[in-house]
């Protein structure tokens, strides 16, 4: 079905003026690894270049989008708005819109992408999987990028009797004190976060004490991101619920076996079970 | 043992009601300023309101107006604005469940919306647009499949809709293309006089070019609607306002499907966010035309 192909080249170059020069140019080169036909491509360079180009506020319109979901990553990133709009020339939204992705958990990849991918960056990028030594905006990053996935759940195919975490349950790893720095700079963006991040003379104030200790942080501390009847909740993680919210999806025999481990008794481990079916923790085939 | 086979479009659409003149809303349209209310035109003008076409994205649902209007019982279409129907993807589970419990609460005469791209990847906050499909065979098969799979899923009657846009790619004539789609698909059509004008303007034809190629026959509803003449860097191009200032290529569609659309069952003025007074004399015109051309009924 390479007419979608297509159709995903169209939003990427209604999106990316530079992309649709490009295209119209030498659309073979510009969109290598697209798989279009010649004909496709030859509509492409029939194109009037200034059709792609009648709508100059679609980017700041999905960028108020992002900012809503992103409000203290962005609120902690130098020249925001500006800096942040390269979001949508990079190669990280190519690959979302192409491949039928998410654009919100693209921009929370995007933001802790390495710097040179990231001119505006100027942190220290400590690796894909690490998580000390993030920076304070990097960790906000991590936490925001984690209420987006799960408001975004993705509910797995479960064989009958068989549980597994809940997409909409998602544990995520960050520094100590990112929490707390988190709600200080959340709380300062105020019940409208987006129109103060665009407002001109909005500067968020970050506590230096809680700065430095997210900045310099040996902890880790792994947070419960859960979506419950449209509300997102954020806390720290309570230690006998990891290892069931890391499990894998198995029959419910080993998921009563995995209660009876953390210390439940016989009887105790399937109501353990059910109550965190009810509260949307697990799921259920 | 024969298994009677299901009857085609020609038959089916003789059961569809004739719903006459609407108004159209959406989501929070009642709340523009100045916009006028479904049921206060209803209460003046009966005759230009006499069904609503209730826009519907799922995931906002329905607003008191369009609920007011199902809840009194009076008639609907429902207009989806959230499935890419060329798309296998986009007909997911959930999604169908609240279609058909939306359907169940306004009791649509029929299922119609524009077929073009409503998204981009999935449902999900900043992803919307709307674009045309390409207009290719490929991607009318594609449609009409997506049409067709939406009516067994809903058990509605699914009317295409040719989108607005300022990029038109692809091989095909748009009238061609929803022609594969309605044959494919074995379906009806909602043209949309004004995105018709925004095509024909945007590729160099005359406002009516292709009707003649059209089967006319599977035209069941119409839309009218205002647009704009904009210009940017040299290049012009209409833009789709669902304004009260219909432009001269949108009435001489509409002028020729009225006379020659034999199943035509419905003629939508998308007004939604005008006030009331403003958008009499388009209602009014929509009456001269469809009386000049002979159908009563839809009066």
């Amino acid at each position: 079905m390479s007419h979608q192909a297509l159709q995903r080249v169209i939003v990427r170059m209604l999106y990316d003026p530079a992309l649709a020069d490009a295209v119209i140019a030498a659309p073979r080169a510009a969109l290598a690894g697209v798989d279009l036909n010649d004909a496709e491509l030859g509509w492409l360079t029939e194109a009037d270049p200034r059709a792609f180009k009648t709508d100059p506020y679609r980017r700041a319109r999905s960028l108020r989008a992002l900012l809503e979901e992103y409000p203290v990553s962005a609120a902690l990133s130098p020249g925001r708005p500006q800096q942040l709009d390269r979001f949508f020339s990079s190669q990280r939204f190519h690959a979302a819109i192409q491949d039928r992705g998410s654009m919100a958990t693209s921009f929370g990849d995007w933001l802790l992408a390495p710097p040179e991918r990231r001119p505006e960056g100027g942190f220290a990028h400590p690796g894909a999987d690490a998580v000390l030594q993030r920076s304070p905006r990097d960790a906000c990053a991590l936490l925001e990028r984690a209420v987006v996935r799960a408001r975004r759940p993705e509910r797995p195919s479960l064989p009958p009797a068989h549980i597994a975490p809940a997409p909409q349950a998602v544990l995520v790893r960050l520094p100590a004190g990112t929490l707390a720095f988190y709600a200080r700079i959340r709380g300062q963006l105020g019940p409208a976060p987006v129109a103060a991040l665009l407002s001109a003379d909005a500067a968020v104030r970050p506590p230096p004490l809680l700065r430095q200790q997210v900045a310099d942080a040996t902890q880790e501390e792994l947070a419960l991101v859960t979506l419950t009847d449209d509300e997102v909740s954020v806390e720290v993680a309570a230690d006998w619920l990891v290892p069931l919210l890391r499990h894998p999806p198995a029959p419910r025999p080993d998921w009563l076996a995995a209660a009876r481990d953390l210390g439940a008794d016989p009887g105790e481990d399937a109501e353990l079970i059910d109550d965190l079916i009810a509260q949307a923790l697990l799921i259920s085939g | 043992m024969t298994i009677p086979a299901s009857p085609g479009f020609p038959e089916r659409v003789t059961s569809l009601p004739v719903l006459g003149i609407g108004v159209s809303t959406e989501y929070g349209a009642v709340d523009a300023p100045g916009a006028m209310a479904p049921l206060a035109l209803r209460r003046e003008r009966p005759g230009f309101a006499r069904f609503l076409e209730v826009g519907v994205e799922i995931e906002k649902g329905l607003d008191a107006a369009a609920l007011g209007w199902a809840d009194a019982g009076l008639p609907t279409t429902y207009h989806f604005l959230d499935i890419n129907l060329d798309e296998p993807e986009d007909f997911d589970a959930p999604w169908l469940a609240r279609v058909r419990e939306t359907a169940a609460a306004l009791k649509p005469a029929w299922l119609c919306g524009d077929a073009g791209l409503w998204h981009f990847g999935r449902r999900e906050r900043g992803h919307m647009l709307l674009l045309p499909p390409v207009l290719s065979a490929e991607a009318a098969t594609d449609m009409a499949r997506g049409v067709a799979g939406l009516r067994e899923a809903t058990g509605y009657e699914v009317l295409p809709e040719n989108p607005p846009g300022e990029v038109f790619l692809g091989d095909l004539h748009l009238l061609e293309f929803f022609a594969r789609v309605c044959e494919e698909a074995d379906t009806g059509m909602l043209l949309d006089c004004a995105h018709l004008a925004i095509y024909q303007r945007a590729r160099g034809h005359a406002p009516t070019d292709g009707l003649d190629d059209f089967p006319l026959e599977r035209l069941t509803e119409v839309h009218i609607a205002g647009g704009v003449e904009r210009e940017r860097d040299g290049f012009a191009w209409v833009e789709d306002r669902h304004g009260v200032d219909v432009l001269p290529d949108t009435w001489a569609i509409f002028e020729a499907a009225a006379a020659r659309a034999p199943n035509l069952r419905a003629v939508i003025f998308e007004c939604e966010r005008n006030p009331l007074a403003d958008a009499l004399p388009g209602f009014q015109r929509i009456a001269d035309t469809l009386r000049a051309a002979g159908r009563e009924a839809l009066l």
